[in-house]
């Protein structure tokens, strides 16, 4: 499973906010996540800059991860709607809930890994 | 407990339980918007439309966008196309990031799972990839407080259809902008993969070839009585020139998934009959089905397949079966 990161612009330190993001996960983690990380366009030579002066993430656990850093052409990515949405009306409709579709899913799966 | 969100490029779709009564509530969106003006807003007495508002700047949204954009005589816009966010919208992407809040709601507890679903890479646009879709409504679940888990389309309708075959078969997702297909046997071997083409290849493709505005093949195409195995009924040029490329989709994606299949035989060799689960929007169309088994019928004359068929059957509800899937993969952990 891989967790996708992204730096943002409004980012004052962006090897901080690595670093930052890192231990967050791998606090709530089991820290083998491959993770991925990316900058704006914009922030591509600083970060490469900043990613050369101090690429290790201070971090203990740093070894046991992938870390894999790229730097795509990557927009801003909202951290929240800027606008709101006002819906008068949304086709809903109601289905019966079939609970034995999720056992038979739980059993498949457990039956996949032995 | 879970959420889902079905992101397709002409529908959102979400699911949740509905926890007082046990059901599962599948809530829809045309995936499509129109900004108006300030004069408009009032001409227009919008306050009864489906809109989002960004800063100064209004937008109607859903089927009520296509209805407007007919009155104004002006094109609709697409937060996404061809089954991932649309390069070219940037202001789509506010749009689709407010209808998203709107739709899958507050979760009950920070980290609730939230499944959404990504297409697969297209085989016949290897250049496309879906690193930026992913990312980016990833991020903006997890913003509201979700735990979000991308999950590949057309595996999610096998979640949704094929319990009875112990998740063994052929899904079939036909969207907007993708097809989307994936073979499961028992969840162990895979093959997933998607077509560059959907329901708006054939509606630019009827477009172009007999000279009509998209306007007026969508009003044919999406009349609820237009059936594919009768299809002059409606319109003599638009009906048939809309069957026609339904039927030349339709070969192409039996084509493709022939080709592809072979690519893994080693790794995906079926012992017993499967079903094959039609599903999607695209799909949706009185005789697509039928359509689709003459085409399969045409193309088994000529080739054999390598497996066998058990059915040919469409989803329940075509265009909840991806939500449906997601959610019951929600709910298995």
């Amino acid at each position: 499973m891989a967790k996708r990161y992204f730096i943002r612009k409004s980012h004052g330190d962006l090897v901080q906010e690595q670093n930052r993001l890192l231990e967050t996960l791998l606090a709530k983690q089991d820290g083998k996540e491959r993770i991925f990380i990316q900058a704006q366009p914009e922030n591509k030579d600083y970060v490469a800059q900043k990613w050369e002066q101090d690429p290790t993430p201070k971090t203990s656990a740093a070894e046991d991860i992938d870390f894999y850093f790229e730097l795509d052409d990557i927009p801003y990515i909202p951290t929240s709607p800027k606008g709101s949405a006002k819906l008068q009306s949304v086709e809903t409709n109601k289905v019966s809930f079939d609970g034995e579709n999720v056992e038979k899913l739980k059993k498949t799966r457990a039956n996949k890994l032995d | 407990m879970g959420r889902s969100l079905d992101v397709g490029t002409s529908n959102l779709v979400t699911a949740k339980m509905d926890k007082k009564d046990g059901q599962i509530e599948v809530k829809k969106l045309r995936n499509a918007f129109v900004e108006i003006t300030e004069e408009q807003k009032q001409r227009l007495a919008s306050g009864s439309l489906n809109a989002v508002h960004i800063k100064d700047k209004a937008y109607i949204v859903g089927d009520d966008a296509i209805a407007i954009a007919r009155i104004l005589n002006t094109e609709v816009r697409r937060p996404m196309a061809s089954g991932i966010l649309n390069p070219a919208e940037k202001e789509g992407r506010d749009v689709i990031a407010a209808l998203v809040k709107a739709l899958v709601g507050e979760p009950d507890y920070e980290g609730e799972r939230c499944c959404f679903s990504i297409p697969a890479i297209p085989v016949d646009n290897p250049k496309a990839n879906t690193v930026w879709h992913q990312g980016f409504f990833s991020q903006l679940l997890e913003n509201f407080g979700f735990a979000p888990e991308p999950v590949n389309e057309a595996l999610a309708i096998i979640y949704a259809e094929c319990a009875d075959d112990e998740h063994s078969g052929i899904a079939i997702s036909h969207g907007g902008g993708q097809i989307n297909i994936c073979a499961s046997y028992k969840l162990v071997g895979t093959l997933d993969f998607s077509i560059s083409r959907g329901g708006d290849w054939i509606d630019s493709q009827t477009s172009s070839a007999i000279g009509s505005p998209i306007a007026q093949v969508l009003k044919v195409k999406e009349d609820p009585s237009f059936d594919l195995l009768n299809a002059s009924l409606l319109d003599d040029e638009i009906g048939q020139a809309i069957y026609y490329h339904y039927k030349a989709l339709i070969r192409y994606e039996i084509q493709t998934l022939m080709r592809e299949w072979g690519k893994m035989k080693s790794q995906l060799d079926f012992p017993s009959a499967i079903p094959i689960i039609l599903s999607g929007g695209t799909a949706s169309l009185r005789g697509f089905k039928e359509l689709w088994e003459e085409e399969l019928k045409k193309f088994q004359a000529k080739n054999p397949l390598p497996f066998k068929i058990k059915e040919v059957r469409m989803a329940k509800d075509p265009l909840g079966a991806v939500a449906r899937g997601l959610l019951t993969y929600a709910l298995s952990y």
